[in-house]
């Protein structure tokens, strides 16, 4: 009887035995155990937390570049320190991207999906820096993730562009993965920049006078432009097919000088361009202020090559200026509703009439189509893709 | 018959445990699914582009003569297609045109006051 | 000599395994897997990128002249329409095609100025199969004649149709 009741409870003694009915329930125990967990975390592999949201975030990061032209202030949390941003600065022509709070491709905020030419590239061409030191460049993921993509998690990304008239497709970030990805295609417009070609033997813009010195003017009323004029709509309404100098892309084509010479085929002995000037009648004056040291950014091309600002300069057949962005954004600041007025001034020996327009009306570059090619709104596609 | 012996709950006790654990987990990964849902729902929900037409198209109509017509079309339109109510006004003030707009699809409410540059 | 001795932790350890496979089993049956058709993605991606179309074609090259979709809306060009509007819906920025089809079709108010005609078709790359999910876009267009659209549209005031008038243009849009 001793011996039966010990059996039961003999394991509870600190022997070290323990009964086979404890091993095989405990055995069995374990062995479900390890399988239904070796099992269940198989049901999480294909769930990661921030995949869910990976298609949000590109949809965000889409409304942001193609509907909103962007801010400028320094990035909240990482103040800049030194300067400041004149207020009104498109972010595009800001040469510390810490000035540059958050990224937007629109023309502005009432004209969604047409984008601004000068805000495509210096978003995309992203090894292009304006001032020493980088300051400009824009670094991937960092400086697009601040800016762009937004959120804690540190997503990769890619965003392309393709304008319909080229075959180039303008990218930032990685290479798509194979696996999934979140994903959101814009369509877009892209404004595109003002062009004029005056040729000036068919538009009789002689003088009358046998001079050496002939001057060609041409006019940006800054007024005109922003608010239109009679005959051509009211534009102010209309960003998207202004025309602005301080900040579009401007080009000037003179063609066919030698139709302009009275006796084309007596060609004289030297035409040379002597100089390039730049004024601005302010408001409240009645004479031009020579604004020439102040405006530098343009590309001379004379007889289809081109040259450095070295004048004077023997003059054949075309004269091209194409003024970069933003070339004009001194004049601009000087005052935003004056006409600017560029010179080109031609010597001629012996002096005989050539492309002349003093005393006469400059050359009006404005939102007249037969005088001026204006901005053209091209169609593209925008890509982007998080994961 | 054995007694009843309470030694070895504790092995049914960590089984219940286990499979309490796995039905919290699971509801949780059930859960994550709907946040992506909800997410493209909400931008699916707020008629962003239909405000954008109508203002558009309300703003545009102000600048013809014979607006009656176009209005009307815009009102019926709204309220049949896209089960909107929109109703608007315009005043002068000064030299300036003042729009009052307001759009209602029972779910978004959208007020603005345009005037004219 | 067989009796309950021994069976208790055996016991035991049995249910309890048996407790842990029985909710292994139902979690994994009720948990569904994530795809992403069976959410409302697709959707917003294919709603905006019909209305991105839309918006563009409505958008003129300059102030005075009309935008396509005007001008389409107007003559019912429904070649025009599927030509533009399929080139917007599927060029990407890589090569290749995607492959979004569209119906689409004009909405306007009869004379009486209250009723709403839905029914005029204007344009389309296939019919829209049964079970298949589209999404639908609109926009909305101001005409400057209706004299292309029947009768029942021209109220009392305009008989001829030369009057400026707003339509809507309803776009249904699935993949595939």
């Amino acid at each position: 009887m001793q011996q039966l009741g010990c059996r039961l409870q003999c394991r509870d003694n600190g022997s070290g035995n323990l009964s086979l009915d404890f091993l095989a329930g405990f055995t069995i125990f374990i062995i479900a155990f390890i399988w239904v967990a070796t099992m269940i975390p198989g049901l999480f592999i294909n769930v990661n937390a921030n995949s869910v949201d990976y298609n949000a975030v590109a949809y965000r990061t889409g409304v942001i570049l193609a509907e909103d032209p962007g801010t400028t202030g320094p990035v909240p949390g990482f103040p800049c320190y030194g300067h400041s941003t004149a207020s009104g600065t498109g972010w595009e022509s800001l040469p510390n991207k810490c000035d540059i709070a958050r990224f937007g491709l629109a023309v502005s905020k009432n004209t969604p999906n047409i984008l601004d030419t000068n805000k495509v590239i210096r978003f995309f061409c992203w090894t292009v820096s304006t001032v020493p030191g980088d300051l400009g460049n824009f670094s991937y993921p960092a400086d697009y993730q601040e800016r762009a993509v937004f959120g804690d998690y540190p997503y990769r990304f890619n965003i392309s562009l393709r304008s319909a008239g080229q075959n180039q497709v303008l990218s930032v970030g990685d290479i798509l993965p194979a696996g999934d990805y979140g994903y959101i295609r814009r369509d877009v417009l892209i404004k595109g920049s003002s062009n004029t070609t005056i040729d000036a033997g068919v538009r009789g813009l002689n003088n009358t006078d046998n001079v050496t010195y002939n001057q060609f003017s041409l006019e940006l009323n800054q007024a005109e432009l922003q608010e239109g004029v009679s005959g051509f709509p009211h534009q102010i309404d209309y960003p998207a097919y202004q025309i602005d100098p301080g900040s579009d892309s401007i080009m000037i084509n003179i063609t066919n000088l030698t139709g302009t010479l009275v006796h084309p085929t007596l060609i004289p002995s030297s035409c040379n361009l002597v100089g390039i000037t730049f004024y601005e009648q302010l408001s409240g004056t009645s004479y031009l202020t020579n604004i020439t040291t102040a405006i530098t950014a343009y590309n001379l091309t004379i007889n289809d090559t081109y040259v450095q600002t070295s004048l004077p300069a023997t003059v054949n057949n075309s004269v091209s200026l194409a003024f970069r962005p933003g070339a004009f954004s001194a004049a601009e600041n000087l005052d935003p509703a004056a006409p600017i007025f560029i010179n080109l001034t031609f010597a001629l020996n012996p002096p005989q009439q050539y492309l002349n327009n003093t005393g006469r009306q400059p050359f009006d570059y404005n939102y007249n189509p037969a005088q001026v090619t204006q901005p053209q709104l091209q169609s593209g596609v925008l890509e982007v893709a998080v994961w | 018959m054995a007694g009843l012996r309470e030694d070895a709950q504790w092995i049914v006790l960590m089984g219940f445990l286990v499979s309490f654990s796995l039905f919290f987990l699971a509801t949780i990964l059930d859960q994550s699914v709907m946040v992506g849902q909800t997410t493209a729902e909400a931008v699916s929900e707020f008629p962003k582009d239909d405000i954008r037409e109508i203002r558009s198209a309300i703003i545009e109509s102000y600048t013809m003569p014979d607006h009656a017509a176009v209005q009307n079309d815009i009102t019926v339109l709204a309220l049949s297609r896209q089960n909107a109510i929109v109703t608007f006004s315009a005043s002068s003030v000064g030299p300036y045109t003042l729009i009052s707009i307001h759009y209602n699809n029972g779910v978004t409410a959208y007020n603005e006051t345009w005037r004219s540059p | 000599m067989v009796n309950t001795e021994g069976q208790l932790f055996t016991i035991e350890g049995v249910a309890a395994a048996l407790i842990m496979l029985a909710t292994a089993y139902i979690v994994v049956n009720a948990t569904s897997v994530y795809t992403p058709g069976d959410t409302h993605i697709n959707d917003m991606q294919l709603e905006t990128l019909g209305c991105d179309a839309l918006t563009i074609m409505n958008t003129p090259q300059n102030t005075s002249v009309q935008s396509p979709l005007q001008s389409m809306v107007e003559n019912r060009d429904g070649n025009a329409f599927r030509q533009m509007y399929t080139s917007l819906l599927n060029n990407r920025t890589e090569t290749g095609q995607d492959n979004v089809q569209f119906l689409a079709n004009v909405s306007y108010v009869r004379s009486d100025g209250k009723t709403v005609n839905s029914t005029t078709a204007l344009s389309m790359t296939r019919p829209l199969l049964a079970g298949e999910h589209a999404v639908r876009v609109t926009d909305l267009v101001i005409i400057n004649t209706t004299k292309n659209y029947p009768a029942d549209c021209r109220p009392a005031t305009c008989p001829s149709g030369a009057c400026n008038r707003t339509v809507l243009v309803e776009v249904y849009v699935w993949r595939g």
